[in-house]
C-alpha cells in the first residue's frame, strides 16, 4: 500500500440531497473497493448538510470506515466547497463528482491508465440520463465526434486551437464531473475565493491557470459517469439568474485569464456561445419578459461575450413584435415588411420627420443634418416638428409647430399633435434633442416610423430612473448622448453637408431691401454683432476702422439693448455704418447674415447663427 | 351506486334548491379541500336546500379511498362510472343525477368560498334563471392571488333580462373573458331542467371541451334573467391545466367558430360580437401562441392562419406575427449588407426606392423579355440604385443593356452543383439590398440563387406544384401570384408606377 492514494473521488454536497447523494456515494465506494485499499480515496465535502443527510453519511461511514467526511457546518457556497475537495484530498489526482451524478463501474481504472500514460488532466465523456437516471445517450464535448486524443497544450496557440474544437463548456472544465485533475499542480496556483470570481465557475478559473503552463490533456470519449439531466434546481428557481450567471461568470474568467483581445480570448468566449448555440439570445430575451431594463443588461452581456450584434438586434425586434405586441408602423404593409437598416430606410424614405424640440444653439448645430436629409433623400417630404421660435428659420420645410409647455399641460393639444405626426406616417424619424424629453419620446412613439434615430438620454444620475428605458422603445438606434451632430448624418448613411438656415421670404426681402436702399455691396459688408460688449470694446475700434479703410461698410446687429451698445463703436463711421440694433427678428438677422461678407464680435450663440448662415468671421471674408 | 341514482331523470325532487356537483377524474389530491368547503356550505344553509354530489369518472387513482375517508365531513352523494365516459358525459350525468332545481358544476380542483351558497340562494330567490359570478384566482396551494371578473369594466351586481339578440349582443360586448359566455363551468349556476332540455346542443358541442357553453347558448334562446354576482364565490386553482399545445389551442379556435356558426350563423352582428370575446379572452395572444406552437410545421400554421382570420383577427396582425416569427424563431437574418446597429424595419416600396444594389434573377427565356424590361425601366426611373445586376441566360442579355450582367447557363446550373455554387457565390458577393426573382415559373435553380443572395428584401412568384422538399428555402419577403403581365405585379408590389405598355426589350 503506497503512501498516498493515486486517485481521490470527491463529492461536494449541501443541504439535504440524500436521495441523489446516496447513489453517487455508493458508486464511488464501489470504485474504491475495486482497487487495493489505499489506492482510491473517497471523500464527501459537506456545505451545511442537513441532519437526515448527515445521518445517511454516518451510516455509510460506519460500513466503510475509510470514507472521509469533511466540510463546513454552514453553507459557504459552491466555490468554497469545490476548493475544499482539493484541499482535503490526498490523492495524486482528484475527480470531483456532482452529487446528483454517478461514477460508472471501471471508471477509476480507465482514468488511472491515462495517468500512467502521463496525463496532467483528463476529460471524460458522460452518459446522459433522465431525472430518474434512466440512460438517454452518451455525450462528448466536442463539435465533431472525437476519438481518444492526447492534447499537448503548450502555449496560447495550442490552447486556442483546443477551444475551437469544443461544442460544450464542459470541454473547458465547466462541468466538474467530467474532469480529473492532478492535485498538486492545481494547488500550486489555487484561485483565491473572492466575490469577483464567485458565481460558481471557480473550477474553470482554476483550470485556466493550470493550463497557463504546458500540460498534457487526455480526452477519454468513453462515458465514465452518469449525468442526471434536468436537475438544475437553481435554473428551475430562477432561469434568468441562471443564464446571467453563466454569461457573467464566463466573461469574468475571460477578463481574468485572457484579458488581451485576440484569438485566445475569442476562442474561449466562442465555447460559451457554442454551448447553447443561438438559443441563448432568444431564451434570454424571453426570460427578460416585459422588463426592458433587465433585457438591456442581458443584451450588454450577450454583446460582451461576442454574440453577433445582428442576431441580438433581430431577436430583439422579433420579440418586440411577437411577444411585446409593439405594432408595426401602420403604413408598412405587413406582407412586404422586411429587415433593413437606417441607411437603407433613409435612402428610400417617402416621408421623414425631424423632431427639433431644441434651443437655438442646439438647433444651429443640427441644421447640417437637415441639409444632409434635404439633399440626400430622394424627393422625400421632410417635416420638422419645432417650437414657434424656430419656425421662421425653416422656410420650405413642412412644419409642425409644437408649443412644448402647452403640449405637456394640455391633454387635447397633446393628442392633436400626436395624431398629426401619426397621420404624417414618416418612414424615418430623427430626434435632434440630446435630452430627448417626454414630449419628443411621445411624438416619436406616435409617429411609429420604420426607422428612428435619437440620442441616448442616459446619464450616471438617471440610469435607473423608472420608465426611462421604456421611453426609448420607438427608436431603432440611440447614439451616445454627447456624440457630435455629424454622427447623426453618418448613422443615416448620409454625406456630410454644411450648416444652413432657411429664413422666411419676408425676411429675405427685407434684407435685400436694406442693402439696396444704401446701395451697399452685401459681400463687402461686415456684420458687427453687438451682443458681447467686451468683444467689441477690446479690439473693436481698431478692426472696424481697418475694415472701413479697406472699403467695407458696417452693419450693427444684436438682440434687445444692443442698439446703445453698438452706437459708440459705429459712431465714427458715419454713412459707412448702419446700426440696426435689436430691430430684426431672428430670421431677419439670419437673412442679413446670409448676405454679409463677414461678421465681427458676438457671443458664441450669435457666432453660431452667423456660421449657420454661411457668414465667415473677420478678419477674412467670403471668397 | 346509490339506489336513488338508478333512475336519474326522475331524481329532480322538490325541496333541494341547489346541487353542488363535483365531477372528478384522477385528482384525489384535490378532493379534500373541495369537499370540505362544499360540506361547510351545505351545513350553513337551511336543511335540505343544498345537496352535494361527487361523480367519479372511473379514476384509476385512489379517489374511491379518499372519498371514503371524506365521508366524515358530512352527507354527500357519490356516484362512480364503471368506465371512463369522458368529461362531458360525466358532467351531464351530474346534472341528470342531481336533485336540485339549480346546478353548480364545480371543477374538481376548484373550491367553494365561505358564504357562497347563501349568496346564491338569495339570488335564486330573487328570480334568477342563470347566475354568473367572479372567481378568486389562487395558486396551486389555493392561496388567493386576485379576484377575477369576466367583464371589461368593473360591473356591480346586476340582473339582466336576456330576451332578444340585441340584449345578448350587449352582454357579449361586456365580456372580457369567455367565462362571461359560460365557458367556465365553475363560474355559473343554471336551472337543471332547462339545461337538460338543451341536451341536443350539449351533445353537439361535446368535442369542443366546452359543451356547457353550447348548452347555455341554447338555454338563452328563452328569455333569461341573468344575475351577475361580483363577489368571488369560488377559489380557482391556477396552473393545473395541461400545457397549451397546438391541438389544444386549435380545439378552442375551431370550437368557438363552430359554436358561433351554429347559433349565430344567420346573424353576422351577433356572430362577430361573440368572436370578439374569443379574441379578447386571449388578449390577442392567440395568434402568437399558435404561430409559436406550429414552428416547423407549415401545414399546421396554414390551418391555424385560416381559422384565425375566420375568428376575425385582422390580416395585418396575422401577417405581423408571421413576420416576427420568422425573425424570432426561424432566425431570419439578411446578409452582411446591413448595419446591425441601425437595424430596423422597412417594406418593399421603401426598399425599392432606397436600395443601393438590386439584383434580378431572370432565368426564363426570351419570352419573358417584355415584362422584364417593364420592371427594369421602373426601377431605373424611380429607384436610386447605384448598381443593378441582371442574372440571366445568354439569350436574354438584350434586356440588360447598360446594367451589370451575370450570364449563366441554366442547364449547367441545374446539372452541376459546382457551377451553381459559383454563381451563387458571385451573387452573394454582390450583396443586393433587394432581390427580385423575376421568373413567373419560379424555377428551383433561380430560388437557389435567390437564397444565396441573402438580400434584406426579396420578391418571387409563388411556385407551382413542384415537390416542396426539393425547393431551397429563400425566405422571401413576399410571394406574388403569377399573372400574364407579371412585370406589372412586381412593380405594384414594389410601389413603383407601372409603365402602361411593356417597353421594347
Amino acid at each position: 500500500v503506497g503512501a498516498i492514494p493515486r486517485l481521490s473521488l470527491c463529492i461536494p454536497t449541501h443541504a439535504d440531497r440524500s436521495a441523489f447523494l446516496k447513489v453517487a456515494l455508493a458508486s464511488a465506494v464501489q470504485e474504491a473497493l475495486a482497487h487495493p485499499p489505499g489506492t482510491v480515496e473517497v471523500l464527501v465535502s459537506q456545505n451545511g448538510v442537513a441532519e437526515p443527510c448527515r445521518a445517511m453519511l454516518l451510516e455509510f461511514q460506519a460500513r466503510h470506515p475509510w470514507l472521509r467526511l469533511v466540510g463546513f457546518p454552514e453553507n459557504r457556497g459552491f466555490d468554497a466547497n469545490y476548493l475544499n475537495c482539493f484541499l482535503e484530498a490526498t490523492g495524486e489526482f482528484v475527480w470531483i463528482m456532482g452529487d446528483d451524478d454517478m461514477f460508472l463501474p471501471g471508471c477509476a481504472a480507465r482514468v488511472l491508465e491515462a495517468v500512467d500514460a502521463g496525463a496532467d488532466a483528463i476529460l471524460v465523456g458522460a452518459f446522459e440520463c433522465d431525472p430518474d437516471m434512466k440512460p438517454l445517450q452518451p455525450r462528448g464535448w466536442f463539435l465533431e465526434p472525437t476519438p481518444a486524443t492526447v492534447f499537448r497544450l503548450d502555449g496560447p496557440e495550442a490552447l486556442a486551437a483546443y477551444f475551437r474544437l469544443l461544442r460544450y463548456e464542459a470541454g473547458a472544465f465547466a462541468f466538474i464531473s467530467a474532469a480529473v485533475i492532478r492535485r498538486e499542480r492545481f494547488l500550486e496556483d489555487l484561485p483565491e475565493l473572492s466575490s469577483e470570481h464567485g458565481t460558481g465557475f471557480i473550477q474553470v478559473l482554476g483550470m485556466m491557470r493550470f493550463l497557463a503552463s504546458p500540460a498534457s490533456l487526455h480526452w477519454l470519449p468513453q462515458p465514465l459517469f452518469l449525468n442526471r439531466l434536468d436537475n438544475d434546481t437553481f435554473a428551475a428557481a430562477d432561469p434568468w439568474a441562471r443564464m446571467n450567471v453563466d454569461l457573467t461568470g464566463w466573461l469574468r474568467i475571460a477578463d481574468a485569464c485572457f484579458p488581451e483581445p485576440g484569438e485566445l480570448r475569442e476562442a474561449f468566449l466562442a465555447v460559451l456561445r457554442n454551448n447553447h448555440q443561438d438559443i441563448r439570445v432568444r431564451a434570454l430575451r424571453l426570460r427578460a419578459g416585459f422588463d426592458r431594463v433587465r433585457w438591456r443588461e442581458g443584451r450588454e452581456r450577450l454583446l460582451a461575450v461576442g454574440y453577433d450584434p445582428f442576431l441580438v438586434r433581430s431577436v430583439e425586434l422579433g420579440h418586440d413584435l411577437l411577444a411585446m405586441q409593439v405594432p408595426l408602423p401602420r403604413h408598412l404593409d405587413p406582407a412586404g415588411v422586411c429587415l433593413a437598416d437606417l441607411a437603407l430606410v433613409t435612402r428610400g424614405a417617402r416621408r421623414v420627420a425631424v423632431l427639433a424640440e431644441v434651443g437655438l444653439v442646439d438647433f444651429l448645430g443640427a441644421t447640417a443634418l437637415l441639409e444632409a436629409l434635404r439633399t440626400g433623400t430622394r424627393d422625400a417630404a421632410i417635416r420638422v416638428v419645432c417650437p414657434p421660435e424656430l419656425a421662421p428659420l425653416l422656410a420650405g420645410f413642412e412644419l409642425q409647430v409644437v408649443d412644448r409647455e402647452r403640449f405637456l399641460h394640455d391633454d387635447d393639444y397633446m393628442k392633436a399633435e400626436l395624431r398629426a405626426i401619426g397621420a404624417f406616417a414618416p418612414d424615418l424619424l430623427v430626434n435632434l434633442s440630446r435630452q430627448r424629453g417626454v414630449a419628443g419620446d411621445l411624438l416619436a412613439e406616435a409617429a411609429r416610423a420604420a426607422g428612428a434615430l435619437a440620442f441616448d438620454d442616459e446619464t450616471p444620475d438617471n440610469r435607473d430612473e423608472p420608465g426611462r428605458v421604456e421611453r426609448a422603445r420607438p427608436y431603432s438606434r440611440l447614439l451616445p448622448r454627447l456624440a457630435p451632430y455629424p454622427e447623426l448624418a453618418a448613422a443615416l448613411g448620409l454625406q456630410p453637408a454644411p450648416a444652413r438656415l432657411w429664413p422666411d421670404p419676408a425676411s429675405l426681402d427685407q434684407a435685400r431691401a436694406t442693402f439696396a436702399a444704401r446701395d451697399w455691396d452685401p459681400g463687402r459688408t461686415l456684420a458687427v454683432l453687438g451682443d458681447a460688449p467686451e468683444a467689441l470694446a477690446k479690439a473693436g475700434a481698431h478692426d472696424l476702422a481697418e475694415a472701413v479703410r479697406a472699403g467695407w461698410t458696417l452693419l450693427g446687429l444684436g438682440g434687445p439693448g444692443t442698439d446703445t451698445l453698438l452706437a459708440r463703436p459705429l459712431a465714427p463711421f458715419g454713412q459707412q455704418a448702419l446700426n440696426l440694433g435689436a430691430s430684426l427678428s431672428l430670421a431677419g438677422m439670419a437673412a442679413v447674415l446670409q448676405r454679409c461678407g463677414a461678421c465681427f464680435g458676438g457671443s458664441a450663440a450669435f457666432r453660431a447663427l452667423a456660421q449657420a448662415a454661411g457668414c465667415p468671421a473677420w478678419p477674412g471674408g467670403r471668397a | 351506486m346509490d339506489p336513488a341514482l338508478a333512475s336519474p331523470i326522475a331524481s329532480g325532487r322538490p325541496g333541494v334548491r341547489l346541487s353542488i356537483c363535483i365531477p372528478t377524474y384522477n385528482r384525489s389530491w384535490a378532493l379534500g379541500p373541495a369537499l370540505e368547503a362544499a360540506c361547510r356550505e351545505q351545513q350553513a344553509s337551511p336543511p335540505g336546500q343544498v345537496e352535494i354530489l361527487v361523480s367519479d369518472n372511473a379514476s384509476p387513482d385512489d379517489t374511491s379511498a379518499v372519498l371514503d375517508a371524506l365521508e366524515r365531513l358530512g352527507p354527500f352523494r357519490r356516484q362512480r362510472h364503471p368506465v371512463n365516459v369522458g368529461a362531458e358525459q360525466n358532467f351531464l350525468s351530474c346534472v341528470e343525477s342531481a336533485r336540485g332545481e339549480f346546478i353548480w358544476l364545480l371543477g374538481d380542483d376548484d373550491q367553494v368560498r365561505p358564504g357562497a351558497a347563501a349568496r346564491l340562494l338569495r339570488a335564486l330567490d330573487a328570480g334568477a334563471d342563470l347566475c354568473l359570478f367572479a372567481a378568486m384566482e389562487c395558486d396551486r396551494q389555493l392561496r388567493p392571488l386576485e379576484a377575477r371578473s369576466w367583464f371589461r369594466e368593473p360591473q356591480p351586481e346586476t340582473c339582466w333580462l336576456i330576451d332578444s339578440p340585441r340584449a345578448l349582443g350587449e352582454h357579449m360586448d361586456r365580456c372580457r373573458y369567455l367565462a362571461g359566455l359560460f365557458a367556465f363551468i365553475s363560474a355559473m349556476v343554471f336551472r337543471r331542467d332547462r339545461f337538460l332540455a338543451c341536451r341536443a346542443s350539449y351533445l353537439r358541442g361535446q368535442n369542443s371541451g366546452f359543451a356547457h357553453a353550447w348548452a347555455i347558448q341554447d338555454y338563452l334562446r328563452q328569455p333569461t334573467r341573468l344575475h351577475w354576482l361580483p363577489e368571488p364565490l369560488f377559489n380557482n386553482r391556477l396552473g393545473t391545466d395541461e400545457p397549451e399545445l397546438f391541438w389544444r389551442l386549435m380545439l378552442d379556435v375551431d370550437g368557438w367558430i363552430e359554436l358561433a356558426d351554429a347559433f349565430h350563423g344567420d346573424d353576422p352582428v351577433l356572430r362577430a360580437k361573440l368572436l370578439a370575446v374569443v379574441r379578447r379572452n386571449q388578449m390577442d395572444r392567440q395568434v402568437g401562441g399558435l404561430r409559436q406552437v406550429s414552428t416547423g410545421d407549415d401545414g399546421k400554421w396554414e390551418r391555424a392562419r385560416g381559422q384565425l382570420l375566420r375568428l376575425g383577427y385582422p390580416q395585418r396582425l396575422v401577417d405581423t406575427v408571421e413576420f416576427a416569427h420568422k425573425i424570432f424563431y426561424l432566425g431570419l437574418r439578411p446578409g452582411p449588407a446591413l448595419d446591425p446597429a441601425g437595424l430596423c424595419l422597412c417594406n418593399l416600396p421603401v426598399l425599392a426606392r432606397g436600395a443601393r444594389r438590386i439584383a434580378l434573377v431572370a432565368l426564363g427565356g426570351p419570352g419573358d423579355l417584355p415584362e422584364l424590361a417593364r420592371v427594369l425601366a421602373a426601377l431605373r426611373e424611380q429607384g436610386s440604385a447605384e448598381r443593378i445586376r441582371l442574372v440571366c441566360r445568354e439569350d436574354a442579355v438584350a434586356a440588360g443593356a447598360g446594367l451589370e450582367l451575370q450570364r449563366v447557363d441554366r442547364a449547367r446550373l441545374e446539372a452541376d452543383p459546382g457551377c451553381l455554387a459559383e454563381a451563387a457565390a458571385a451573387l452573394q458577393a454582390f450583396a443586393p439590398d433587394l432581390l427580385i426573382h423575376a421568373d413567373p415559373a419560379a424555377s428551383w435553380v433561380g430560388e437557389a440563387l435567390a437564397a444565396a443572395a441573402r438580400a434584406p428584401g426579396s420578391l418571387a412568384f409563388r411556385p407551382g406544384p413542384e415537390p416542396a422538399a426539393a425547393r431551397p428555402q429563400a425566405g422571401h419577403t413576399l410571394l406574388l401570384e403569377p399573372e400574364p403581365a407579371w412585370g406589372a405585379g412586381i412593380c405594384r408590389a414594389l410601389g413603383l408606377r407601372v409603365a402602361p405598355e411593356p417597353l421594347e426589350a
